[in-house]
């Protein structure tokens, strides 16, 4: 069987089934025979296992990204993460899709749309959906309580959609490189993020918060934030930048409330 | 072969419940690293995959660096490690290494073929289900092979497979083969040894061990794993035999619940059944089978159980719990085979420590018939067993035990002496018949006894035993305490080198052997002279420790009076009397206490002398105040 | 014919040890060191010795450094149980404040586990101490014995130790020996586990993945347990789904991200994982043969 015919899906299916077979004591001919793989294929298969395990089984894919124009290279894919890294645009709390797609048009003449830069994000799993929070409000649940106790007084009281944010840390699992996001959520569901090689440090935290009070500075009106993923109030240096603070509420989402994941 | 990893990642209650039947079989390998035995286990555990990614790793790496399969994974690396051992300097005995597939959990005891060979793997055997032995096609069968068989059936192995490794050497020649199972049978039948199960593999490229071999469509036998899936495991082969469980421990929380714990160690015991336990004879009723969860409607071999009783009759730890219909037996002296386990080497006569089931009695080695050799087999006499020695004893205890035939029943017929100075377990033995002498000969009780002659002389019997260095005044001391005794109008007997080696004890020399034989019989002669009614006065080098504990432990409580006749080697050597320090200096006299061989000083005398500081009047002063501090005289 | 399971073979085997030693030692002890073998260990007792509680005392060897949620376990269950539990900490541990951060992991653990724990035995007199020690945890414990004799300064000479056969168990000390008993040798990581689930035994909660406070620490997560753990400046502890494979003294004890957070999904992981158990022990990773090394001072 020739298999450059496979889809991607089939191919990597297929080749899950044969380190199945090989760890089912099944011989690589064997394997090759029922998967209808080629024994160097198998081969390859196993030894991707053996060094990474299952998540290094798969082949990592090939060609163009789905919905997307124009092919995102290596060279384009590199830009990215250096921007990733590096501070944000001014008074922004994180790279959002739009200063990604600017960064790209201005600086390397790259052409690359919003969404094509968003379906990036996902291959690279960097791509986080907000969390229905409004429709806490009536279940009653732990999740519902919290809610109704610790978020909705503050977001109540804020008109506005971009004074109600949501956000988080987390580490990303990505196979070449050290990922910590910092994610933020903002009106229509928006999302800006900032990556780092190590744990984001207080200075990190307070930079983005203070870039969401600039957002809404100039109306004057208070910012609250729901946060997840970072035990902020173990930070002096955040709880005292905190207490200073009388137009910032920050919520943080209490361990195992199910948010995350 | 391996835990399905489908069914692990899709349904991990599914796979949970269907391992929770497997069942449990313990063998060990008996081969060396050259018959690819370690390259085996490597193989069994990888492919069980109950390796994790930093050992195999580990592995990887090492097999490029001192790998034989030019770099490929070398599975023998996973379980060598020895040269690592042998650096730490750490004894190479028994490892035991565990996988389980999906019938079932295994345990291999893991024995190096060369070193300590007996002592390993007699130790890896006596918890084993089957044996694997392996036999290089090349080679066939070496006398190494002939070894291990030997002490597999020694061991009473129920099962054995002869693995026939190597096959891609001899290009899977069936030829060969049937030739190294035609010799093997042969030599297998001299040794009674059944239940053989040949299988042609390569360990290497794993022909037959876990799948059947293309390369060998001749074979059409089991493979190796499948083999020690399905064999019959020992527990479950017991189950058939009578119900044996020795007492452990007596459970009594509280005056109406008296449990009698231990592990089943043959056949199936219920509630209402008949129950007699031995050594006393006694009979009674299984009332309950008591759990924390509950009781039991039954119990098997292997099983460790709590049983209450309908009648209320004295059991304690050591008795046998038998089926009435077919109790263990009783008796106080046995045919053995004895596997000596330590460097200090089996002195007959002298007394050990014997751990059988659940009851410690005291042994002593009456004779031993001969040795074997285990590499020709052949019988040899013997006056004493040394390290991985092997032979066929008579074996006397202080006390009757409950026991069975070690070939019914490795639990009640398998035991293990241990040194009652240095505690160290030295040997491992089999029962294998009672002697009916015990039986027969009973002590007889007579009218007119050691009281009564102790009565009619006016006096309490007992053996002043001296000890210490040729030289140190022994005897000087001992016939001076004798003449003030006489002259106290005691009834005395002093036995010392010059009447007893001339006579009684003629035919000894001074090989440690033959000083145990002279002290056991001098220790009883004084005790058929204490019997008598006497004081005896005993003045013997008598260097070893555990010699003199045997002549305490002959004599009842307070009879035995340990005096330390002190001088220190530098001091004695200066008398020398008899100028026998100068003949063992010159070499013209081997064995000599104090020189050449080991005086063992007791820790606690009952009558401490240090002649160095006080003469022969003295001291035989102090042993008479002593004597008359213990209301011995008046 | 009743086929017994592996599990009901191996429960049989650890009864009939602990029984061997409570019949023949005059003054036992188990070793509680709150994690999942010490669970399934004292589990077994309570088998052993029902309707009695079994006959000796728990004794903990404390560090002042293992996790808060092992302090409320451990009061917890011996109040249920019934048992005495004794808590040794090495006073002189205390008084110079020995700690895993200005002393580091060798010294913390020679001064605070295995000084405190001979000061214990010596204490208390104890002949015989239950260990939960398997010979699956790592290549030099393979030939461990289950009964292990010390001399009275409580070092493990590896070449005077007693061959084991069949069932018996030579039990006789020298003078002031002490034994330490290993009665679950036999049982792996797995069957630990495979037990738990079966019996309900209760374990700490650590051992189930949850959201909780780490720092990285040489690659390894270590848990902000309480503010003893020095942060760096500007450090701040992120709130990570992570749970415990062992567990020992918070700073020295790794955290594994996971998602497992019941019994099943704890085995599925453990079957499918790649690392083996000992990994997250920082104290390992001090010196190639430092186990072997650790037993022979008597860390065990």
């Amino acid at each position: 069987m020739n298999i450059k015919h496979l889809s991607p899906e089939k191919l990597n299916e297929r080749r899950m089934q044969a380190v199945k077979l090989r760890l089912d004591g099944v011989t690589v001919a064997l394997a090759s025979q029922q998967t209808g793989l080629s024994a160097p294929t198998v081969s390859a298969a196993w030894k991707s296992f053996r060094e990474g395990g299952w998540s290094a089984v798969p082949v990592r894919p090939r060609g163009r990204l789905k919905g997307q124009a124009n092919v995102l290279d290596t060279a384009t894919q590199q830009r990215l993460w250096e921007a990733l890294y590096a501070h944000p645009p001014a008074e922004q709390p994180g790279w959002s899709s739009a200063d990604l797609a600017a960064f790209l048009r201005n600086e390397h003449g790259v052409e690359l749309t919003q969404r094509g830069i968003e379906h990036w994000w996902e291959s690279e799993g960097l791509k986080h959906e907000p969390w229905p929070l409004s429709a806490l409000a009536k279940q009653r649940s732990q999740r519902g309580r919290w809610y109704r106790q610790a978020v909705a007084p503050r977001f109540d009281r804020l008109e506005e959609a971009n004074q109600r944010w949501q956000g988080g840390v987390r580490r990303v699992v990505h196979p070449q490189r050290p990922v910590y996001q910092l994610y933020l959520h903002g009106p229509r569901g928006r999302m800006w993020m900032r990556c780092f090689k190590r744990p984001p440090v207080a200075d990190d935290y307070l930079t983005a918060m203070q870039a969401l009070i600039g957002k809404s500075e100039e109306s004057n009106r208070p910012v609250a934030l729901v946060f997840h993923g970072a035990w902020l109030s173990a930070s002096p240096q955040v709880t005292a930048w905190l207490s200073q603070q009388t137009m910032f509420w920050l919520v943080p989402v209490p361990a195992d409330m199910g948010l995350a994941s | 072969m391996s835990h399905s990893s489908d069914l692990i990642a899709d349904d991990i209650e599914g796979y949970l419940k269907a391992h929770e039947h497997k069942g449990l079989l313990r063998f060990i390998t008996c081969g060396s690293v050259d018959d690819g035995k370690s390259t085996l286990i490597g193989r069994l555990l990888f492919e069980s995959k109950l390796l994790f990614e930093d050992q195999l790793a580990a592995i990887e790496a090492d097999s490029k660096k001192y790998g034989t399969q030019g770099g490929e994974m070398d599975f023998a690396l996973l379980v060598d490690g020895l040269a690592a051992e042998r650096e730490q300097g750490i004894t190479i005995d028994v490892a035991y290494r565990f996988f389980s597939t999906e019938k079932r959990k295994f345990i291999v005891a893991d024995t190096p073929g060369h070193e300590q060979y007996t002592r390993n793997m007699v130790t890896g055997a006596s918890t084993a289900d089957a044996a694997i032995l392996m036999v290089d096609a090349r080679h066939g069968i070496l006398t190494q092979t002939r070894r291990h068989s030997f002490l597999m059936s020694l061991m009473g192995m129920r099962h054995l497979v002869v693995a026939i490794n190597k096959m891609d050497l001899v290009d899977y020649s069936k030829a060969r083969f049937d030739q190294i199972v035609e010799e093997y049978r042969v030599f297998a039948k001299q040794l009674g040894l059944e239940n053989i199960t040949f299988i042609p593999m390569s360990a290497l490229k794993g022909d037959n061990v876990i799948e059947h071999s293309a390369k060998m469509p001749w074979y059409h036998g089991t493979t190796l794993l499948g083999y020690l899936e399905t064999v019959e495991l020992d527990a479950e082969h017991l189950q058939r035999s009578p119900f044996r469980m020795p007492v452990q421990w007596v459970n009594r929380p509280n005056l109406d619940f008296r449990g009698f714990t231990g592990m089943v160690a043959s056949g199936v015991v219920r509630p209402g059944d008949q129950i007699r336990v031995q050594p006393s004879g006694k009979t009674s009723t299984v009332s309950r089978i008591y759990t924390l969860d509950g009781d039991l409607e039954e119990a098997v071999a292997g099983q460790s159980i709590t049983l209450l009783l309908e009648d209320e009759i004295d059991i304690s730890r050591g008795d046998v719990i038998s089926g009435v219909d077919e109790p263990a037996h009783t008796a106080d002296q046995f045919e053995t085979t004895l596997v000596w386990m330590h460097e200090a080497p089996l002195l007959p006569g002298r007394p050990y420590l014997m751990k059988l089931g659940t009851q410690t009695v005291s042994a002593t080695v009456t004779d031993i018939k001969y040795q074997v050799n285990v590499n020709t087999l052949e019988h040899t006499a013997s006056k004493q067993l040394d390290l991985n020695g092997i032979g066929i004893c008579t074996l006397s205890l202080n006390r009757a035990v409950a026991f069975d035939a070690y070939k019914d029943n490795h639990d009640t017929g398998g035991f293990i002496l241990i040194d009652r100075m240095t505690n160290n377990t030295v040997g491992a033995g089999m029962l294998h018949f009672a002697l009916r002498r015990s039986q027969n000969i009973h002590m007889q009780h007579v009218d007119i006894d050691k009281q009564a002659r102790a009565l009619a002389k006016g006096q309490k019997p007992a053996v002043l035993w001296f000890t210490g260095l040729s030289g140190a005044g022994k005897s000087t001391i001992a016939n001076l305490v004798e003449k003030k005794l006489f002259a106290h109008g005691q009834h005395t007997y002093l036995l010392d080198g010059d009447n007893v080696r001339h006579g009684l004890n003629r035919d000894l020399g001074f090989t440690d052997a033959d000083r145990v034989e002279n002290v056991r019989r001098v220790a009883e002669t004084a005790k058929l002279m204490v019997d008598a009614g006497l004081i005896v006065m005993s003045a013997f080098i008598s260097p070893f420790r555990s010699e003199r504990q045997l002549a305490r432990d002959l004599l009842e409580a307070g009879e035995f009076i340990e005096i330390f006749v002190d001088a220190p080697l530098d001091v004695v050597e200066a008398r020398d009397p008899k100028g026998l320090y100068k003949k063992a200096r010159r070499g013209e006299l081997k064995n000599f206490t104090g020189i050449d061989s080991a005086y063992e000083a007791p820790e606690t005398p009952d009558v401490h002398l240090k002649t160095s500081e006080m003469d022969a009047e003295a001291a035989a002063d102090a042993v008479i105040a002593a004597l008359r501090e213990r209301g011995m005289i008046s | 014919m009743t086929s017994l399971t592996h599990l009901q073979r191996l429960e049989a085997e650890s009864i009939q040890i602990m029984r061997e030693v409570v019949a023949e030692t005059e003054n036992p002890v188990m070793l509680y060191s709150v994690g999942k073998d010490s669970a399934v260990m004292l589990h077994l007792a309570r088998k052993a010795f029902a309707p009695s509680p079994p006959p000796f005392p728990l004794l903990h060897v404390d560090t002042r450094w293992k996790f808060r949620a092992m302090y409320d376990f451990r009061d917890n269950m011996a109040e249920e149980i019934g048992m005495d539990l004794l808590v040794h900490i090495n006073p002189e541990g205390i008084e110079k404040d020995i700690n895993p951060f200005t002393h580091g992991s060798a010294i913390h653990t020679d001064v605070m586990k295995t000084e405190g724990l001979k000061q214990a035995l010596d204490k208390y007199g104890f002949d015989a101490a239950f260990g939960g020690a398997r010979r699956d945890e790592e290549k030099s414990r393979a030939k461990e014995r289950i009964f292990s004799f010390r001399t009275a300064q409580h070092r493990w000479d590896p070449k005077n130790q007693r061959p084991e056969l069949w069932k018996l168990y030579n039990t006789r000390k020298n003078g002031k020996e002490s034994i330490r008993v290993f009665p679950i040798s036999n049982w792996t990581e797995l069957d630990i586990w495979q037990y738990i689930y079966l019996q309900n035994i209760p374990i700490v909660p650590l051992y189930y993945a949850a959201e909780r406070p780490v720092v990285e620490r040489d690659g390894a997560l270590i848990m902000v347990d309480d503010e003893r753990m020095p942060l760096e400046p500007g450090e701040v502890p992120m709130m990570r789904k992570v749970r415990f494979r062992t567990l020992g003294c918070y700073p020295l004890t790794g955290a594994v991200e996971s998602e497992a957070d019941t019994l099943p999904a704890i085995i599925q992981e453990m079957l499918l994982t790649k690392t083996s158990e000992r990994q997250g022990r920082v104290i390992d990773s001090d010196s190639a043969a430092s186990m072997e090394k650790k037993k022979q001072e008597g860390y065990f």
